[in-house]
């Protein structure tokens, strides 16, 4: 089979130097190439190290054991990191942290990537322009990046790591400062995200349902469920203790199933509506 | 049950224009829910409670004490509070040590701090690390960490800014139903949240925020219900609201289950 | 206050005789008073220098940040004080005694030196600080020469102070909120530091090493980088480089030569 059109981890586990238990145990998966992955899981569960792998960032800055396979499309940021990293964007679990510190506007943090990159002077002012706009950002441009909100600074750190136009995105939880609205225009702002794969963990699981092509599960490191969101949330184990989605809640009370008989419930607004047509 | 007093409230930061105003306004039920977008003076407002920064005007009393003329130890007893971020206060070597210091600025006896520390890391479920140093702890834990250090002071009052950021599933059920624990054990609880879903359907009261004055107060449903409030201060309603007006159902509701009851109701009536 | 420098503006309006003062050329100047702090050990002399230095900041209307960070570092000095007077290995002569705890001459008088010291050191650094911007910093920095990574650890070095402050006022609001602030006896006080002390130092080395993980997935050591121009008009640049790094030449042999002569 060609893997350069899927993405294919094989066997992945991850150890921390000084650590005895794997962060990561065996995790083997494949999904398609230009999907978005929901990443779903507990605390200790393992989901910011299987962003740090997946970002290379373990063992290349930070040292520890990588040991299987990753592959997303033809690139493996074990086998060539910097050019891996060149077609990836990461937006680190506190958005605060992955600021340079280096820029005395939000304008020159969002132009910092493609100053590093050598992207022409006329070029970097028409691309940052862009990237505020599509996040938000469009009234910030002038203003200091500690001046930002939380929320805000989670936006920016999205900005920092799309304005390079990556073809592959790891968000570590890039939404936990946002009020509701921000949450809201981020998640329609990634439903508008072309080509691009996405690795996105989050809390959202409603939010998530309505996004993912395929959401993983982790438990304390290991790989317990990957499929589309229905499978995944109609056969969620008690002892994974996860939030279920609203939709997927008030269809079980109400036993709206998917028309067609497999006996499972809906878990975007989409699918509950053709439930809903149906059972009423 | 405990109660907050505001009247005649105005602070105005020095650096910069922003300024908090609430001309009267009282807390007296038993779950307060503070709601409103990035920057609407939230956390301005809850540090303005606990007193730690003082206003230009007016007074905040709590049960009839105004803050000022409380001693720090009887404010401790009164009004406990935790930020969003636990690294911002967490110093000791062990967990245990971490509770007990914080109950030992206003108690003595050795033996009731011992006792109480416990009671309150079982009560958030970190009893088996009580020997273990909160920077081993993983976020959500080490945040209910901070949540044991005010419940081992069992203050009157409980002020949360944001509890459940950075809480997984599990604690935050924990940390639900130690608010309504709290709430009948006679305790006031207090919280700031971005979360509709959760105020809709655990609070009996919400105040909503914006531009730094107090908009909105009244219950979820009455919140809720009006639609063009909740767009002008910048909130959304809670998702089973979203999800029931797609199918074109414009009732409030405050969870999956206040639509099944009412559903189930409608249905059985017809027959 | 300082203008933002941006890639969005062309140009930077005169901002006063701070601006045309190069970066490189206040660095110089920074390293100067550092120099002559380090080369008198006369605590006269120190205090001397710690008023130039002072009079340099407030004639640049360095404003509210510099009056920030002398305060921050007063409180380190504190720190420093306290514990030198306690347990200098030098000490001999009794001070005073404050409740039972014993502080001693020598140790304080050694501690208020080298609090002088850092005084210079952060009062020039501020000047330096507060009268340019960290892109104005960075910009002209990698112009005249530096490799981008060089610039970055100064860079870091220097601003961390600003960072620990910002952290500090959210740690001391927590710790305030918890009933840290009642302390009345020295002892208390004393005790009191650790607090904070403590969820800061994690806190910053925390956020470092984030930073350093971020700036390298965003290339910041990229071959490829191109640096941008500033946008900035400085005054004899060549002729300030020049003059000051003589002086500090001077200084470093006249201590190193101060040192040596002890040997002979």
């Amino acid at each position: 089979m060609d893997n350069r059109q899927q993405i294919h981890l094989e066997n992945l586990s991850l150890r921390y130097r000084g650590i005895e238990t794997s962060a990561l145990k065996h995790i083997s998966v494949d999904a398609e190439f230009g999907h978005v992955i929901g990443i779903i899981g507990n605390h200790h569960a393992g989901k910011t190290s299987l962003c740090r792998a997946l970002a290379g960032i373990v063992p290349t800055i930070i040292s520890g054991d990588v040991t299987g396979t990753i592959q997303v499309g033809s690139l493996s940021p074990n086998l060539d990191w910097q050019k891996y990293n060149q077609q990836t964007g990461v937006v680190l679990q506190n958005p605060a942290g992955q600021l340079s510190g280096l820029a005395d506007t939000v304008a020159d943090e969002i132009a910092f990537d493609l100053i590093n990159q050598g992207v022409p002077a006329d070029q970097i002012k028409r691309r940052v322009l862009n990237v505020a706009d599509q996040l938000g950002l469009g009234d910030q441009l002038n203003q200091s990046p500690g001046t930002l909100s939380g929320g805000q600074k989670q936006r920016l750190a999205i900005a920092t790591a799309i304005v390079t136009d990556p073809s592959i995105l790891v968000l570590d939880d890039p939404t936990s400062e946002m009020d509701p609205l921000g949450r809201q225009h981020f998640f329609s702002w990634l439903v508008s995200v072309e080509k691009k794969t996405i690795f996105i963990v989050s809390n959202e699981v409603d939010d998530l349902c309505e996004i993912a092509d395929q959401i993983w599960v982790l438990k304390a490191g290991e790989l317990v469920a990957a499929g589309k969101p229905l499978t995944v949330f109609n056969h969620l184990k008690p002892d994974w203790q996860l939030a279920e989605p609203t939709v997927f809640r008030l269809a079980k009370l109400m036993k709206w199933s998917i028309p067609g008989g497999a006996d499972e419930f809906p878990v975007t607004n989409q699918q509950l509506e053709e439930a809903y047509y149906a059972a009423n | 049950m405990p109660q907050i007093e505001i009247s005649g409230l105005r602070y105005t930061y020095p650096e910069h224009s922003f300024q908090v105003e609430i001309d009267r306004q009282s807390f007296d039920s038993p779950l307060t829910a503070i709601v409103g977008q990035n920057g609407a003076g939230k956390s301005t407002l809850l540090k303005l409670l606990i007193g730690l920064i003082t206003p230009q005007e007016g007074t905040i009393m709590i049960n009839g004490v105004s803050i000022d003329e409380l001693k720090p130890q009887a404010k401790l007893k009164q009004i406990g509070v935790t930020f969003q971020d636990p690294d911002d206060q967490l110093f000791n070597a062990t967990v245990q040590k971490e509770v007990a210091w914080g109950l030992s600025q206003i108690e003595s006896d050795q033996l009731m701090i011992k006792r109480a520390a416990d009671q309150a890391l079982v009560a958030v479920g970190l009893a088996d690390k009580a020997a273990e140093n909160p920077y081993d702890l993983s976020l959500s834990e080490r945040k209910l960490l901070t949540f044991a250090t005010v419940l081992a002071i069992n203050p009157a009052i409980y002020l949360f800014d944001e509890p459940m950021m950075s809480l997984d599933w599990p604690s935050r059920k924990r940390m639900t139903n130690i608010f309504h624990q709290l709430v009948k054990s006679g305790h006031q609880v207090i919280t700031i949240t971005h979360d509709m879903d959760w105020v809709a359907a655990e609070f009996s009261t919400v105040h909503v925020m914006a531009h730094g004055q107090i908009t909105f107060s009244g219950t979820p449903s009455a919140l809720f219900g009006n639609s063009g409030l909740v767009k002008r201060v910048g909130l959304l309603p809670p998702r089973i609201m979203t999800i029931t007006r797609a199918l074109g159902d414009h009732s409030v509701y405050l969870t999956p289950e206040d639509y099944c009851r009412e559903h189930k109701q409608v249905a059985n009536n017809l027959n | 206050m300082n203008e933002p420098n941006s890639i969005l503006q062309g140009s930077v309006a005169h901002r006063g005789w701070t601006s045309v003062i190069d970066p490189v050329t206040k660095l110089l100047m920074a390293l100067d008073l550092a120099l002559l702090s380090f080369c008198f050990t006369n605590l006269l002399v120190e205090i001397a220098l710690v008023f130039v230095a002072l009079v340099i900041l407030l004639i640049s209307k360095a404003g509210k940040s510099a009056v920030h960070a002398i305060e921050f570092s007063s409180f380190l000095i504190f720190t420093m004080l306290i514990i030198q007077g306690l347990f200098y290995s030098h000490n001999q002569t009794l001070l005073v005694s404050v409740v039972g705890i014993r502080f001693y001459q020598e140790g304080l008088l050694y501690a208020a030196t080298m609090g002088c010291r850092i005084f210079v050191i952060i009062l020039a650094t501020s000047f330096f600080m507060t009268t340019t911007t960290v892109s104005e910093n960075s910009k002209y920095l990698e112009q005249v020469g530096l490799s981008y990574k060089a610039v970055y650890v100064l860079m870091s070095v220097c601003y961390i102070l600003p960072e620990m402050m910002a952290n500090m006022k959210k740690i001391q609001m927590a710790q305030r909120a918890r009933g840290i602030n009642q302390q009345k006896t020295i002892l208390e006080k004393i005790k009191s530091i650790l607090p904070v002390l403590v969820p800061l130092v994690i806190k910053t080395l925390d956020q470092s090493m984030e930073r350093s993980i971020a700036l390298r997935l965003r290339g910041f050591n990229s071959p490829h980088r191109v640096a941008l121009k500033s946008a900035n008009l400085y005054r004899h640049e060549m002729v300030n480089h020049r003059g000051l790094s003589l002086l500090a030449i001077i200084l470093i042999g006249w201590k190193l030569w101060i040192i040596g002569s002890k040997f002979i």
